[in-house]
């Protein structure tokens, strides 16, 4: 059971002030590691001047957030933020996929890689028609080179494939 | 102005320049009809093919995208009750009841009237003020620069979302992400991790195509909406009268039109806003003001004019801050920008002193953009229909290739593609938390110049800040910006009281 004073309560925007409040820390905490000190330097002109002002009004910001989360009035929700588990793990699939096409495609080629992550994609999308996934995919991989390295002469790695 | 547009005339009248505003309009009203693919999103992917073209010839691609994406979204919006783009949004309310009336032609017909109209009027009013806000610009000093950076960023944050404060925070995490690599003033390494690729800063193209179109396409992906088919309704009917729109019908709503394009113009020049807040206004505004405000939503070609000719007037307000004094006033003119700085210009009230021959020349392809867009949009609008019913899984990948493609040739380093997948992961992360993306990206490209401006400003009077509030011009911004903040925090509380 709640207590009186937190009925109104918002856990998500509790959480999304958090995580600026920590985004806000882990830059001042970062400051002194990854700004090269100028001895001398008056702080104001310093380099770290806009990244610790910056990271201060990202904190106020996020406790800005975590008050609104906290007290009345609630604030109108908005549509719920992931759809479903499967959607969300459509979209983690995808972002490995894509990490992984762009490790692939200087050294395969970007045409070869293209065509098979193009089948890969248009799969997730809910294609399941083999003849259009991989003639699609040969097709556009072939136009976007065409494209790009015959149309403006900006080379697309070859790799091993093509 | 004159001794400026003929040399302006030679540099913009060829056969090349002509083609590419065509095929720049051409991509825009398609991608704008297609619901999903969206013109900030294109715009980012075709920056890198202007980085091999001369400026002009970029510039006037990614200008006939611009005006064409915005009205393109009105296809869809008409058509299947889907805008194309969140610009159209408003025009569905009346354009898909008189689609479904057999009217789908007339809506149509108005929706291209209305966009060109009000696109060609906000071009002239650009090619009227620009010259003069340019010459007062060109009078301001660090401090003054600094208050307007400050004042862009606050405006674009509140403006760009329901949320207020999300947006502020966007912003400010885009001056950080800008603070990443070698610091403008002293030169030392800010947040590199040791990374040498990181030096030079976060590189502009892949962070974008990152924000506005990775994050697009994992969007979608979890939508797994693999077809936007829908019932399309004909876009002509065997009557006549309901193809076109008569001179009475246009006479009665010149009003509107006009009322419409000052909107436009007025909320395009404000940075951030954008042509969907314009399009709902002068829908609201044309309501208000109509004789027959019982009509709307159930199929008033007022309400059409209104909407498409709101939206549309935007792109012409939108690039006054752009080219005048340096500043995007929207998402699309913000990506634009990297046309601009590739090719050395820099935009601003220099740029009218030192480069004057090819801001007339994009003035002039403004002009002439206008005119094509027209006969583009009448000759092409049963083949824009058609390609509503392309599947999004094959228009997906193929966004992704490109972006995977255009990430990398900017420099030819694999590195700029991850920072492209790290953009694009961070841009869907803020979408489903409702964080705007666009104040991101004005943080991170205004960053720059916010800091340089305002350490300028500290070294002139001894390390005091002061002159911010002391100078008037300056101070004037400070004021603009303390009042804009507090009314859009009193009409977001405002509108949740009504909510609850």
């Amino acid at each position: 059971m709640k207590l009186p004073f937190l009925r109104h309560t918002n856990p998500r925007r509790i959480i999304e002030g958090g995580v600026l409040i920590l985004l806000g820390g882990a830059i001042l905490l970062l400051i002194p590691v990854e700004i090269q000190r100028i001895s001398g330097m008056e702080t104001k002109l310093s380099p770290s001047f806009l990244p610790s002002t910056v990271a201060i009004l990202l904190i106020l910001m996020g406790l800005a957030l975590v008050i609104q989360g906290i007290l009345p009035p609630r604030p109108v929700e908005s549509k719920s933020t992931f759809t479903s588990r499967e959607s969300t793990f459509r979209v983690l699939l995808s972002i490995v996929l894509l990490i992984v096409y762009s490790i692939l495609f200087p050294i395969i080629g970007f045409v070869a890689t293209s065509a098979l992550f193009f089948f890969i994609y248009a799969y997730l999308f809910g294609m399941r028609n083999l003849i259009k996934m991989t003639g699609g995919g040969i097709a556009a991989s072939v136009i976007v080179w065409l494209f790009f390295e015959k149309l403006f002469n900006i080379p697309l790695p070859h790799g091993v494939l093509f | 102005m004159l001794t400026h547009l003929v040399p302006a005339a030679q540099l913009f009248f060829t056969i090349q320049n002509l083609l590419i505003v065509s095929l720049g309009l051409f991509i825009g009203i398609t991608i704008g009809a297609i619901p999903g693919l969206n013109v900030p999103m294109t715009v980012a992917l075709l920056l890198p093919i202007t980085f091999y073209m001369q400026p002009i010839a970029g510039i006037s691609l990614l200008l006939g995208v611009y005006k064409g994406g915005t009205y393109g979204g009105s296809i869809s919006a008409i058509l299947i009750n889907t805008p194309g783009a969140p610009a159209a949004a408003a025009t569905c309310m009346d354009g898909y009841p008189l689609a479904r009336q057999g009217k789908a032609g007339k809506a149509l017909r108005a929706s291209i009237y209305g966009s060109v109209i009000g696109e060609f009027i906000s071009d002239i009013v650009l090619i009227t003020i620009a010259a003069q806000i340019a010459a007062i610009a060109l009078k301001f000093g660090p401090t003054e620069k600094f208050s307007l950076v400050f004042f862009a960023l606050c405006t674009i944050g509140v403006v760009s979302s329901e949320d207020k404060i999300k947006g502020l925070s966007a912003a400010l995490f885009g001056i950080f992400i800008r603070t990443i690599g070698s610091d403008p003033i002293t030169g030392s390494s800010r947040f590199t991790f040791g990374i040498f690729n990181l030096i030079g800063g976060i590189p502009f193209l892949p962070h974008l195509i990152g924000l506005f179109a990775v994050s697009e396409f994992f969007i979608q992906i979890e939508r797994k909406v693999s077809s936007s088919k829908k019932d399309i309704v004909a876009p002509v009917s065997k009557n006549r009268e309901d193809n076109i729109v008569t001179w009475k019908e246009f006479k009665a709503n010149i009003k509107t039109i006009i009322r419409s394009t000052l909107i436009g113009i007025g909320i395009g020049a404000l940075p951030g806003s954008g042509s969907a807040i314009s399009a709902f206004v002068s829908y609201g505004a044309a309501k208000n003001s109509s004789k027959e405000p019982e009509k709307f939503g159930k199929g008033s070609l007022e309400g059409v004019f209104a909407a498409e000719t709101g939206n549309n007037a935007v792109t012409g307000g939108a690039l006054i801050p752009l080219l005048t004094l340096g500043i995007p006033g929207d998402a699309i003119t913000a990506i634009m920008l990297g046309v601009f700085l590739v090719h050395g210009l820099v935009p601003g009230p220099d740029l009218f002193v030192k480069s004057a021959n090819i801001i007339y020349a994009i003035f002039i392809g403004l002009i002439v953009a206008n005119i094509l867009h027209f006969f583009i949009a009448s000759i092409g609008l049963r083949l824009f229909t058609k390609l509503l019913s392309i599947s999004r899984a094959i228009l997906f990948p193929i966004v992704i290739m490109i972006c995977v493609a255009g990430s990398y040739t900017v420099n030819s380093n694999i590195f700029d593609v991850y920072v492209m997948i790290f953009f694009g992961v961070l841009g869907y992360i803020m979408k489903k938390f409702n964080f705007p993306v666009a104040p991101l990206m004005m943080g991170y490209i205004l960053g720059s110049l916010l800091e340089t401006s305002l350490v300028q400003t500290m070294i002139l009077s001894n390390g005091s800040v002061l002159p911010i509030f002391t100078r008037p011009i300056s101070l004037l911004f400070v004021i603009l910006t303390v009042f804009f903040v507090i009314w859009s925090l009193f009409i977001q509380r405002k509108s949740r009281a009504n909510k609850i």
